[in-house]
């Protein structure tokens, strides 16, 4: 009986090792083996023009000690992803749960709100561009005609960051609000109907059944939308270059300006390093959550 | 009678905030439309003009005369999207399965990882990629706009999103099929892949989309224009005397009509599969 | 299903290898040598250069004829060409550098050619053209060499080399009962001080209708800003960085003067568009807009009102500050067919083809800036010598260093507190002058 539990297992597992085989081989030979390579690239002063140079640890030195620019930069990744996320979450799933009542239309309402999705993000972003514009954008000819006098929208250290969080969740919100459809109809209706019998009011059935039942959605798109928040960079370009000041300059932009337009491909390579090891943190630290909040599994 | 009117009154609401979050939401492709349907000169006017006058769809006939290849970027485009996006599922289901339902030694590192990857910027992975691949002579094709997405960030997320579906799938479904007779591949093949149709059309969603609209890949690989891609050829609508914003709309609405419409035929069948997307 | 899967993934498989594998371009690499090569010269070897542009496909079409003409000089030699997105140009070549896949003949920005000069990634040619009395080398203007000039090396030749003007719209002015700036230049009067009067009687900020604008179209609000100020930086007699490009001068009276009267004319005056501002000049809103030859082709399509051009006006520091945009071709050092590119560098900035150029490009040869056809390229001949041949003497090419970016960069920051109004002139001069200079003296 042992004998052939163990051939079983070893079955299993070189079943395993050969389904994960393609994956893995493609993430050495394209992942791995970049990774391995911007990392050594991050202990050179390599700058794609000239041959490089070996520095050892001055580029993270200069990173965490002299590089201003690279912790407003952080600063301003962190204050976007934390800006981005409950708003674009909160709005998918109000927007999921009035769409999901069987209103008339609503087919229309759903493609409308996944317009933006599909539509490149630089063309999304260059039209928003232009809504946000000063005095001739449509949104301050809009205040205009209230009697309103609006603000420089993105010329203004305050307020760009915002705009660019505004325009970042209008473009993602409708894949969310998809996913959070999917699930709210997927919860048993006989939930709802016992719960109502028992007398729950609409804000205990919401709490006490909905949001658990949806919660492995609320993780998926947790987890989407915060490394896609992370990785922010289209939309900066196109609106702001970083700007005003450095007010939007985010991590990725920061070292995309770095690698290719500065020729600091060393220094730029130890930024994002430094940047992996910290989304690797959060992502350990939202692993051991997840065991704690999300129903469900195993 | 009070009930009645209150939910009226609820629905009339409902439509009301659906209806101004709505509009802001698809304003922008509405200027995306008209703005391709104006005269060059009057797009930017002040106060705008919300209703071209006149209705110039030349614009349209011009956007494949200023860039003849036009349509084979569209080609280029679709053909490659749809080929990681397959690829992607395949990959994806197998590895999201043997992570999900098989165990071997190193299981959890391996896929921790994996996960670890896709915390890296392509924009730093991309030129030691594109150096090595120079040497190898795949540069100028559109072999490294398919395989390393496909098995790449792309498909680390579709291993993530696979095996967060496999994982729900009741432990009772693997036991029966193995007391059936099942190995790991017939359970797999029979079994697991028919059900994962609503996990693959939440992957295939993501992943075309971002291959449709990857341009840092396109552009450091490709050299030849008959290569490119849509978001390149969008991108060449801009040169040194400024943007023909005209043209780069009518081809921008040209790139987005034909995915919402299959979005709008398809997302009634789409909501209905993506649920039981373990996401449940 | 499961019949259908197979058949998709089967399918799938094939397209995928077949995809990746073909090659439907004919670019891996120049041929090899072979004997029955070509007909017409047996010995020669089968070249293929690659010719990198950042132009659209009009441009495009305008060289493939030119080549189409140097096959049946050079039978043995085809050139690609290639064209890379404008923005986008200068990233891709370093990484084609980096990865010796670069093309052999390139377009090259004034802005990137001290740091390609200084990696040393170009091609020394003046042996070649030098001693080529028939290429008649004289014939180039001596200002527009300079910046591809090291000692007695030549590095490059420029094939675009447009003073800044002033586009202008003649209705808005002419409603107005003003003096258009060609007739003010005739009269040695056309001044900032005239055309911000001009301005403040054109502009109707209610009405989205500005004065003048200085933006460049191509780099816009976000791009470096730089290049569109600094015709006004040096007309007040200012400039950015000393001479020898070590020290930052913009924190000088003059340049404080310069930034001033920019600024007022955004906020103050309202007689500038506010940034962000996307009106173009064909809108008819724009009173005068300063701009390239490159816009010419977008400025004919204008229908609904008259425009001429005029050269930049002189500021309080006596000059006008005329700028000298500048491209140039240039033959990267790992080309495998350096002498072949040369020789179609050559070709390529003949008499007979800079004219044919010159429909997009101020060509620097004065044989060609004086021709008839150039002079038709604009409204009237006489505008075109007036706003470019007479200013090609004196303008000045702008400004380019090894560290570009990064000191752009800085700039750029410092200056959108001008834009966002976070700080009076001076302050902001002088932290623009503490973050500029240590990377200067690198």
């Amino acid at each position: 009986m042992s004998a052939s539990y163990t051939k079983l297992k070893r079955k299993k597992a070189i079943y395993g090792y050969a389904f994960i085989a393609p994956m893995m081989i493609g993430f050495l030979l394209f992942m791995a083996g970049p990774i391995v390579a911007a990392g050594w690239y991050s202990l050179t002063s390599y700058s794609l023009l000239q041959p490089s140079e070996f520095v050892g640890m001055d580029n993270y030195a200069e990173i965490l000690s002299k590089d201003d620019s690279f912790w407003e930069t952080l600063r301003n990744t962190l204050y976007f992803s934390a800006g981005l996320i409950p708003l674009n979450l909160l709005l998918a799933l109000s927007l999921a749960l009035l769409l999901s009542s069987k209103l008339r239309g609503i087919g229309l309402f759903r493609t409308a709100i996944f317009t933006p999705v599909v539509t490149s993000i630089i063309i999304w972003a260059i039209v928003w561009k232009y809504i946000f514009a000063t005095d001739a954008g449509l949104l301050n000819q809009l205040l205009h005609f209230f009697g309103i006098k609006g603000p420089a929208w993105l010329y203004d250290k305050d307020l760009a960051m915002p705009v660019v969080i505004v325009t970042s969740v209008l473009k993602k919100v409708g894949m969310n609000m998809v996913i959070f459809l999917a699930a709210l109809q997927d919860v048993p209706k006989m939930y709802y109907e016992a719960a109502t019998i028992d007398g729950a009011s609409k804000w205990k059935r919401f709490t006490a059944i909905t949001l658990p039942m949806i919660s492995p959605a609320l993780f998926l798109t947790l987890i989407i939308t915060l490394i896609g928040s992370l990785k922010v960079f289209s939309q900066i370009v196109v609106m702001t270059d970083g700007g005003p000041g450095t007010s939007t300059s985010v991590l990725v932009y920061y070292i995309y300006k770095l690698a290719f337009k500065n020729y600091e491909l060393g220094y730029a390579s130890a930024v994002a390093f430094v940047l992996f090891f910290l989304v690797l943190a959060l992502t350990v630290v939202q692993w051991k959550l997840r065991k704690r909040w999300v129903h469900h599994e195993e | 009678m009070k009930s009645k009117t209150n939910r009226y009154l609820w629905n009339g609401l409902q439509y009301a905030l659906l209806s101004i979050v709505t509009i802001i939401i698809v304003m922008p492709f509405f200027w995306m439309l008209t703005t391709s349907l104006k005269d060059r000169n009057k797009i930017f006017q002040f106060p705008p003009q919300w209703i071209p006058k006149p209705f110039v769809w030349s614009n349209y006939k011009e956007v494949f005369t200023a860039q003849p290849d036009f349509l084979l970027h569209y080609w280029n485009s679709l053909y490659i999207a749809v080929l990681v996006t397959a690829g992607t599922c395949i990959v994806g289901a197998l590895a999201g399965f043997a992570f999900a339902k098989l165990s071997f030694p190193g299981r959890n590192v391996l896929f921790l990882v994996l996960l670890s990857g896709m915390m890296i910027p392509t924009e730093v992975t991309i030129i030691p990629n594109f150096i090595w691949f120079s040497k190898l002579g795949i540069i100028d094709k559109h072999f490294p706009l398919i395989i390393p997405p496909m098995l790449g960030a792309g498909g680390i997320f579709g291993v993530f999103l696979l095996r967060q579906f496999y994982i729900t799938i009741p432990k009772d479904m693997d036991e029966a099929a193995e007391i059936d007779g099942c190995g790991p591949w017939l359970t797999f093949w029979k079994i697991m892949l028919p059900m994962t149709t609503p996990a693959f059309a939440t992957l295939a969603i993501f992943t075309f989309l971002n291959s449709w609209e990857d341009f840092l890949d396109p552009l450091i690989y490709l050299n030849s224009s008959k290569l490119y891609t849509l978001p390149i050829s969008l991108r060449m609508f801009t040169d040194m005397a400024g943007t023909d914003w005209h043209l780069l709309m009518a081809a921008s609405v040209m790139a987005t009509l034909p995915l919402l419409l299959v979005f709008f035929f398809a997302q009634k069948r789409f909501v209905e599969g993506v649920s039981t997307t373990g996401l449940k | 299903m499961k019949k259908g899967l197979i058949l998709a993934l089967s399918l799938s498989m094939t397209m995928l290898f077949a995809s990746a594998c073909s090659s439907d371009n004919n670019n891996d690499g120049n041929a090899k040598p072979s004997g029955s090569a070509s007909a017409t010269t047996p010995a020669a070897e089968k070249v293929k250069l690659t010719f990198a542009i950042w132009g659209n496909d009009t441009h495009k079409k305008m060289y493939e004829d030119m080549i189409a003409k140097y096959k049946t000089i050079k039978p043995n030699v085809d050139v690609e060409v290639m064209t890379i997105p404008a923005g986008e140009f200068q990233q891709k070549i370093s990484v084609m550098l980096a990865s010796k896949t670069a093309p052999d003949i390139m377009w090259m920005l004034e802005r990137a050619i001290p740091q390609f000069l200084d990696n040393d990634q170009v091609v020394d040619i003046s042996s070649s053209v030098k001693n080529d009395a028939e290429y008649d080398f004289v014939d180039f203007i001596p200002s527009t060499l300079e910046l591809v000039t090291r000692g007695d090396q030549l590095y490059g030749i420029p094939f675009s080399t447009p003073p800044n003007m002033i586009y202008y719209n003649k209705d808005l002015f002419k409603s107005k009962g003003l003096k258009t700036p060609t007739e003010l230049y005739k009269e040695g009067n056309w001044t900032y001080e005239e055309m911000e009067k001009a301005a403040q009687a054109i502009s109707d900020p209610a009405s989205g209708v500005y004065g003048f604008n200085m933006i460049l179209p191509s780099t816009s609000w976000t791009g470096s800003w730089m290049e569109s100020i600094i015709s006004l930086v040096w007309a007040f007699g200012a400039d950015y960085f000393s001479p020898d490009n070590k020290k930052f001068a913009l924190n000088s009276p003059e340049g404080e003067k310069a930034l001033q009267f920019f600024s007022d004319a955004m906020f103050k005056k309202q007689i500038h568009p506010k940034p962000g501002d996307q009106t173009g000049f064909e809108s008819g809103k724009i009173g005068m807009q300063q701009n390239l030859l490159s816009y010419i082709g977008k400025a004919k399509e204008i229908k609904d009102f008259e425009w001429d051009i005029a050269p930049m006006p002189k500021g309080p520091g006596g000059s006008q500050g005329t700028t000298l945009g500048y491209a140039a071709y240039m033959v990267t050092k790992d080309s495998e067919h350096s002498e072949e590119a040369i020789d179609f560098l050559k070709y390529l900035t003949s008499k007979e083809n800079m004219a044919i150029t010159s429909q997009f490009f101020v060509p620097g040869r004065t044989s060609v800036l004086g021709s008839d056809d150039f002079l038709k390229q604009g409204p009237s001949p006489e505008s075109v010598k007036m706003a470019i041949l007479d200013q090609m003497a004196d303008a000045r090419v702008r400004p380019g260093f090894n560290n570009y970016q990064r000191i752009d960069d800085k700039m750029k920051q410092n200056f959108d507190s001008i834009y966002t109004q976070s700080g009076t002139i001076p302050d902001i001069l002088k932290k623009m002058e503490a973050d500029v200079s240590p990377i200067l003296i690198e």
